[in-house]
């Protein structure tokens, strides 16, 4: 009885289940290459957290048990593992080349490590190789086009920007479909939490995933269907990103003391700007005027259309004599400049991180520092952070496991205001927006930007001075942020055990948005200061019975499984207080400012869970995993509180179950069918809607104060419940050729009904909209990825490996729900944004467009210039028919260069940097010659052809979006070389004598080149910005911000 | 050993209870702690909400009707296809029926707490907030409105059915507001009427002639087959409004910031960046258009005027015709030929044609003339000229802005003039006495129309030349200003005589009809039904571009209606309301 609960735990901690015990004996031997023994490979007991180094002469001693599996490992060679038998001694002779480890454990759901060949289900893991001491400090960011089916977008390249992730496509329509970020196992807070709405430029908000450094990760799992998804409940159902730190993961820690040190320096600057026109300036109707516009006369003219006999005309400042006497009837030449490259410059990101860890018997602890400074392409735009982290884990006699880590973040950013623009003045501070159009005559860095008392001056007074803007206005943000997680666990007996884990993460982020007096702009101009805190908490406690047993003689049949119960607490406080009327110019803070106003308001969701999973395994190639999980949502009505939602899978080895078809053929294939479903539960407080109450709203002309008290323009619905998320998954994953090519292709079909919906009400029915349960989106998509080892050659070790990512998905909206009405805003504008449309792709670009008659053709006017037609049309579908990523790698010696293009194909975008730049005869797309006169295709009203004459300055104001939405559409197809790379890492054999372990450095470069094929040639545009921010508005850029190009270097220590 | 163990269940034990209290248990948070609870809907202060929406309700309003009655210009487009879309009524329509919610859902406390003066004002409030709607749009819920959950597509109703449900709701109104067993004496807060409920009342009464007058055509659709008889058992009663202090307006602050409390238009034209433009035509019909001399800057020609030119409008720079070269829209672009149409043209000089870029440029020659207003014309979208500080802008009434002083800037972030202490006109002592005119005239109400005419520009001339003397910022007159408008008071309500007494026909009923619009400066909504309803003034500006396709006979359907709720009738703005009989073409 005794010996066959040994047995039973040996098998327990090959599932690597977390347990250690007693009774091991003393295994040694030498790792050696070809060339002879390897100084510094690692050798882990598989499935434990026993693991040792060879010394200089390759040999290792490591306590273990026989039937216990050692795992090697060594850079540059593939890994390998052996049974630990009878012998004392294991010797292992290692291999060059990479691959797939077969036996790859992977971190699940519920940080429950499994053999990636159990999973009935797709997860995605990524070394850190892959996001590690990259030129992204956004550790979502750097993770762009490595796996399949996860989409992720920067809003703009501004540093610290959001980043949006979408995992296999939006199934919620108004509701959040971002991942859940999952940190050492606690639920991290990835918010993106903006003031105010996208038209203010709130866009750049800082995503909250932000805070963790890329240096201190160990490695990635992404969880991308339901059937992965479930334990974790609704928080779960975008997806779930599992990401384990240095300091949480303390299992694969050498003995003696491991200190890794990197160090990178980055520069970064915009990515492209337009090419600009030399040939024309200032003016419209190739007239000068300081017109907003550069539809003036050629330059060279001379005595006509505005332009003095000499060729000059009047100094930009002669109309503001009383700031300037200087420039009072003076005139300037008529001449181009370069108004806009100065604007930008080359920013630096410098990161260094120190991470040290080690262990002695039962214990074992990590520490580590990050630093990040990032300095964006423009000024004023800056991005800090601070990380400080630990870990550590003992194991006590008595069965009694504690381990904890934690981690004190610090960030701090500044940015410039970046509010949306349309190619004139944006309605609140912005950088970009008032930047770009500069007329090409107008000499921007030439003259000042302010007066004596600091105000603005421009060759307009009803357009900021973009460079004022920049010195005078910001955004900033900070976050004092402290996540961790305790988890004790005990031993019941030899195959089970119950653990707790608490985990909580707070964080305190602070906003500070503010304009110093003397921009001109209407009532911006005396200056305002907006201070917003944030307090974000959530508590996450675990209780978990975890068990793994055989259930009969011949060990044919395993079980494990587990049950926990899980409450979550997530509250939210925030104060937000404005000011206006700046007191002294410069000075920011509230009481420098003659008016305050301010509010504050909390929110608290609770969450419980229960959740099951089991795994039933038979002879180790065939798995059914089954789960469940049934969460109470505190914000909705005791009816409709609770949800069960079941999932299963199935996964199948044939090439374990029939040894036959194993061969140099096939190497390895797996087959897994899955099915889940998960929860989606709305927003705080959506079915009793309070009273808006507001206080001094008016004071009379006798000083008397005026308080209201109205019902909301919100209906609450006490009928609400959870919506339901299903999907379906198929995928096959196999080795083939001698292990040369590797698949990895799942199929998925995911449907959402019952869907919250926020839904605009008419109203007449006493209130503006409501939250309620009507539509219902489905998503299907392939995704493929393919490894192949193109050359892998054994003597003088040059390999090349290649990596091709494809992603479809086909995001429809079925049913709106919505009666008779056939269209429901997502994001944007309600006459000009992101709408789903039953039948139609989620997220349609709909606005205005081209008055057609009944057989289709354009209509004109009177004008000559097309006619809108106001009716909301739908102008374009902001999803890509595919994306695809291509990785390539070859190594040499200890030389490594790889690359990554990534192509999107489709995807519709409406950009006003490119209506701004052709609707105002910018960029060398409209130095055509400007004298003649142009027809525009189409017809009368009345039917006939339209002759009708029109200049060139209308023809290219009015028919470049800024009059009707669908002419500012373009086609997003773009192709990019997302990074290129060249590593280094010094030959062991140097290092031999040396204190170091490892010293590599390398090369890389983002973004440096791409190309968007479907707009025009000159405007250099690169769509992939997001103007509507992280959320579901997709397709738009409102020039709050154009992407960067990175470069630099790094550099890795470890001794 | 043993106990040891126990020892740490026992720990583990406590400290999961511990931290897992019922504070993460707890699901029963269905309510916002940071919103007011339903309970506390008091009578006393959704009253304020509903007093304070009124303005911006009739604001939103006169977005639209202001720009296409030329008070202020319409420059969103060049045609009518294109110058409003159903969006740019979303805010009307909401801010209309957010109101009526507030006021629906506070009348069972109002009625428990005895709060009948708030109750019945705000019925009286919603009376004439209903009749708006109509008046705009037509067709609008009403039976089915307002029922949240209940009905979320509600059916839209016919105007003449709800013109006679308000009927009948004023009168109840009448009722609720006199209830004597109302709690007098408690704080409360009328920002209208200074707790005076005869004069709502009085209000009450107003707008049933007012509705009347405006439905005078279908009278018989909304129960009324002898108009005359009950305009006339209104104006027996002789409980309407006819002293200033009956007039229904609301009384804007001048507070700028924390909270703004000052007129929409001074907020928009005295901060920074220009403000709307005022239409061309309006300034016109108060000056060119009568034959009135020149006038440089802001001081006051010679000989007869209208004495309230100066505290209607304000230049800030004196000249228009000095910054012609540095615009785009006047060089090389000709007055349109459909301009020296003559049915455009002048009603009271012959040969003045209607206006062009400036309010004075009513010839074809091409030099701009040295003094008139400089606003915009009907449809001209044109970019944005550097003009910001040479527009004309609103003066002293009624949006509590600059007067008199010489020209200058006002893009000083509000500190000029009456710093905003305007009013939103509503229903005024000079309107009732045309709108009397008009049923004389029309309706055969006995009456002495002539008198009735000259009494509302008389009382127009005193409420506008009398607005807001008693601010601190008031501009203090020369003894040529203020015997200048003295002789102007008795010599332009003479002149408009000659012409009333010359004229014949519908003539006479338009020389009544301008003098209105004339008066209602700063209100889009009277001169918008009442140029549907007569056709005057038949002279208005043609837009820019000749064809302009038709015009708005009905306001459009916010986008929030027709994407809403399938009921929406197609947005047709050719489409009549239901009192708009007499069918003119209107341009």
């Amino acid at each position: 009885m005794r010996s066959k609960f040994k047995w039973i735990f040996t098998l327990l901690l090959a599932l690597s289940m977390q347990f250690s015990f007693a009774q091991e004996k003393t295994v040694s031997g030498v790792v050696s290459d070809e060339t002879g023994p390897l100084p510094g490979a690692n050798v882990v007991v598989k499935g434990t957290k026993r693991g040792t180094q060879t010394d200089v002469d390759g040999k290792y001693t490591i306590q273990a048990k026989a039937g216990e599996v050692l795992l090697f490992s060594f850079i540059g060679l593939a890994d390998a593992s052996q049974n630990v038998g009878s012998s004392n001694t294991v010797n292992m002779l290692m291999k060059a080349g990479g691959g797939i480890d077969l036996n790859e454990v992977v971190v699940t759901s519920q940080g429950i490590k499994k053999e990636k060949k159990a999973l009935g289900y797709a997860v995605a893991t990524i070394k850190s190789e892959d996001f590690a001491s990259k030129p992204s400090t956004d550790v979502g960011r750097a993770l762009t086009g490595k796996a399949p089916g996860v989409n992720i977008q920067q809003t703009s390249g501004l540093s610290g920007s959001g980043t949006n992730i979408i995992i296999r496509g939006y199934a919620s329509i108004t509701g959040s479909n971002q991942p859940l970020f999952v940190v050492d196992g606690i639920p991290f807070n990835a918010d993106t939490n903006q003031d105010g709405n996208f038209l203010e430029g709130s866009t750049n908000a800082s995503s909250r995933f932000l805070d963790l450094d890329p240096n201190s990760i160990e490695s990635i799992s992404i969880l991308k269907g339901l059937s992965a998804t479930t334990l974790y409940g609704s928080a779960g159902r975008s997806g779930v990103i599992l990401i384990t730190t240095k300091s949480g993961n303390t299992k694969d820690i050498n003995k003696k003391m491991q200190v890794n040190y990197s160090q990178s320096l980055y520069m970064t600057e915009i990515s492209d700007l337009p090419d600009y026109q030399n040939r024309y300036g200032n003016g419209f109707d190739n007239n000068y005027t300081t017109a907003f516009s550069n539809w003036g006369p050629e330059f060279g003219t001379r005595g006509t259309q505005g332009i003095g006999a000499d060729g000059t005309v009047p100094h930009w400042y002669a109309y503001l004599a009383n700031d300037f006497p200087q420039f009072a009837g003076k005139t300037v030449p008529y001449q181009s400049h370069d108004n806009v490259k100065p604007f930008f410059s080359t920013g630096t990101v410098s990161t260094t991180s120190v991470n040290i860890g080690g262990r002695s018997e039962n214990t074992s602890y990590n520490v580590g520092v990050g630093h990040t400074r990032d300095a964006g392409f423009i000024e004023h735009n800056t991005y800090q952070r601070l990380n400080l982290s630990t870990g550590g884990s003992t194991k006590l006699s008595n069965g009694l496991t504690l381990s904890a880590s934690m981690q004190y973040v610090r960030t701090d950013k500044t940015a410039p205001p970046t509010a949306a623009g349309f190619g004139s003045n944006a309605i609140a501070p912005s950088v970009f927006s008032n930047i770009l159009y500069t007329p090409r005559s107008f000499d921007l860095f030439g003259v000042p930007y302010e007066n004596a008392d600091h105000q603005s001056v421009n060759y307009r007074l009803d357009i900021p001075n973009p460079r004022w803007t920049l010195k005078n206005a910001g955004d900033d943000e900070g976050v004092r942020r402290f996540f961790g997680n305790f988890t004790a666990s005990y031993e019941l007996n030899s195959w089970s055990n119950v653990s707790y884990r608490l985990a909580l993460d707070n964080y305190t982020q602070t906003k500070k948005y503010y304009i110093n007096k003397g921009n001109r702009q209407p009532f911006d101009e005396e200056g305002y200061l907006r201070t917003t805190v944030r307090e974000n908490n959530i508590y996450d406690h675990t209780l978990s019975y975890n068990f793994d047993t055989k259930i009969d003689k011949n060990s044919n049949w395993n079980i494990d499984g587990t049950i926990g119960f899980n409450p979550r607490q997530e509250s939210q406080n925030l104060t937000y207080l404005f000011s206006n009327v700046q007191f002294v110019y410069g000075f920011l803070e509230h009481q420098n400012f003659e008016f305050h106003d301010g509010f504050s308001a909390r929110e608290n969701t609770n969450t419980v869970g229960l959740y099951g999973s089991t795994t039933i395994g038979f002879k180790k190639y065939i798995f059914l995993n089954l789960q469940g999980r049934n969460d109470w949502y505190s914000s909705l009505q005791k009816d409709y509180r609770g949800l069960f939602y079941p999932s299963a899978s199935l996964s199948f080895v044939p090439t374990d179950a029939f040894e036959s078809i194993k061969g140099n053929a096939i190497n390895y294939l797996k087959l897994r069918l899955g099915y889940g479903s998960s929860a989606g539960f709305p927003d705080a407080y959506k079915t009793i809607i309070g009273l808006d109450s507001n206080t001094k709203v008016f004071l009379t002309q006798e000083g008397d104060v005026v308080n209201t008290i109205a019902p909301s323009n919100e209906l609450g619905n006490a009928n609400l419940k959870p919506e339901l998320v299903k999907e379906v998954e198929f995928g096959v994953e196999g080795k083939f050729f001698n292990n040369r090519i590797g698949l990895d292709l799942s199929i998925y079909s995911k449907i959402s009904t019952d869907l919250i919906v926020e839904r605009e009400l008419d109203p007449s029915t006493g209130y503006d909209f409501t939250t309620d349960n009507v539509a219902q989106v489905s998503n299907k998509g392939i995704e493929l990825g393919l490894n192949m080892s193109v050359i892998r050659t054994k003597t003088d070790g040059l390999t090349w490996d290649i990596t091709a990512n494809f992603t479809k998905n086909k995001n429809i909206v079925d049913k709106l729900g919505l009666g008779s009405v056939k269209t429901l805003g997502i994001a944007g504008f309600t006459n000009l944004g992101n709408f789903a449309a039953e039948g139609r792709p989620y997220g349609i670009i709909m606005g205005s467009s081209i008055k057609r008659d009944a057989n289709g053709n354009y209509v004109v006017g009177a004008d000559g210039n097309y006619l809108v037609n106001t009716d909301l049309t739908e102008i374009g579908d902001p999803n890509a028919d595919w994306r695809s990523t291509l990785i390539n790698e070859i190594s040499y010696k200890n030389i490594t260069f790889g690359f990554q293009f990534e192509y999107q194909k489709g995807g519709d975008i409406y950009s006003t940097t490119a209506a701004a730049l052709l609707s105002r005869g910018l960029t060398e797309d409209t130095a055509y010659d400007r004298s003649g006169t142009v027809v525009l295709p189409g017809v009368n009203q009345n039917g006939t052809i339209n002759t009708t004459q029109i200049g060139y300055t209308q023809y290219g104001f009015n028919n470049s979006g800024f009059f009707i939405n669908e002419q500012a559409i373009y086609d997003a197809t773009n192709l990019r070389l997302r990074e290129i790379s060249l590593s280094y890492s010094l030959p062991k054999k140097f290092l031999e004598k040396t204190p170091f372990g490892n010293i590599s450095m390398s090369i890389v470069g983002q973004n440096l080149w791409f190309k968007a094929f479907n707009f025009p040639t000159h405007l250099n545009f690169d769509p992939e910005v997001m103007s509507l921010g992280v959320g579901n508005g997709q397709g738009f850029d409102y020039l709050t911000g154009p992407t960067a190009k990175r470069y630099g270097f790094n550099f890795n220590l470890t001794f | 050993m043993k106990m040891k163990r126990n020892i740490f269940k026992l720990i583990l034990l406590t400290t999961i209870i511990s931290f897992s209290s019922c504070e993460t248990l707890d699901l029963d948070q269905t309510e916002n702690p940071s919103t007011l609870n339903q309970s506390f809907l008091d009578p006393i202060y959704t009253f304020n909400y509903v007093q304070l929406q009124l303005p911006v309700f009739v604001n939103s309003a006169n977005a639209f009707t202001q720009r296409v009655t030329r008070q202020m210009a319409m420059t969103g487009g060049n045609t009518y296809d294109n110058s409003f879309e159903p969006v740019n009524f979303d805010r009307n329509w909401s801010q209309a029926y957010n109101m009526l919610n507030a006021i629906k859902l506070m009348e069972p406390r109002a009625i428990q707490d005895q709060r009948y003066f708030e109750l019945g004002a705000s019925k009286i409030i919603r009376c004439y907030v209903l009749m708006t709607l109509v008046d705009m749009y037509g067709d609008i819920p009403y039976t089915e409105a307002l029922l949240g959950n209940d009905n979320i597509t509600p059916k839209f109703d016919s105007g003449a059915s709800v013109y006679a449900a308000i009927l009948a709701e004023l009168d109840q109104a009448m009722i609720v507001i006199k209830n004597p067993e109302d709690r007098l004496g408690d704080v409360r807060q009328d920002l209208y009427y200074d707790e005076d409920a005869n004069k709502w009342v009085t209000l009450a009464k107003t707008l049933k002639l007012k509705m009347y007058i405006t439905g005078r055509l279908a009278g018989s659709e909304f129960g009324v087959n002898d108009v005359a008889g009950a305009v006339t058992s209104i104006l027996d009663g002789g409980d309407y409004i006819d002293t200033e202090a009956e007039d229904f307006g609301f009384r804007y602050g001048n507070s700028r910031f924390t909270p703004n409390t000052r007129h929409p238009l001074y907020n928009d034209q005295y901060e920074a960046g220009g403000g709307a433009y005022i239409a061309n035509y309006y300034m016109w019909a108060m000056s060119s258009e009568k034959g009135f001399s020149p006038v440089y800057g802001n001081s006051l020609p010679s000989g007869t005027n209208d004495p309230r030119l100066h505290y209607y409008f304000y230049k800030q720079n004196p000249d228009p015709s000095d910054f012609n070269t540095n615009t785009f829209i006047l060089p090389g672009r000709a007055r349109p030929s459909h301009y020296n149409d003559p049915q455009y043209a002048s009603e009271y000089v012959a040969g003045v044609l209607t206006p062009y870029v400036v309010s004075n440029w009513t010839n074809t020659s091409a030099a701009v003339p040295a003094d008139g207003f400089w606003g915009r014309d009907h449809g001209d979208n044109a970019g944005i000229p550097q003009d910001n500080d040479k527009r004309t802008v609103g003066g002293i009434y009624p949006i509590g802005g600059q007067g008199f002083i010489n020209p200058g800037t006002v893009q000083t972030g509000g500190t000029r003039g009456l710093l905003g202490a305007g009013i939103m006109p509503m229903l005024l002592t000079s309107w009732v006495h045309f709108l009397k005119a008009e049923a004389i005239l029309e309706l055969s109400v006995a009456g002495d129309a002539r008198a009735e005419f000259l009494s509302g520009i008389n009382t127009s001339i005193e409420k506008v030349t009398n607005f807001g003397k008693d601010q601190e910022s008031y501009p203090t007159l020369t003894q040529n200003q203020q015997s200048n408008i003295a002789a102007n008071k008795i010599a332009y309500p003479a002149f408009m005589l000659t012409k009333f007494d010359a004229a014949t026909g519908d003539d006479r009923l338009e020389i009544v009809m301008k003098e209105y619009y004339l008066a209602a400066w700063g209100n889009g909504i009277e001169t918008y039904n009442n140029y549907r309803r007569t056709g005057f003034p038949s002279n208005f500006q043609p837009t820019l571009q000749q064809a302009s396709g038709a015009f708005y006979y009905r306001a459009l359907y916010s986008a929030s209606t027709v994407n809403n709720n399938p009921n929406t009738p197609a947005n047709d703005r050719t489409r009549r309301v239901f009192w708009d009989k007499a069918n003119i073409t209107l341009h």
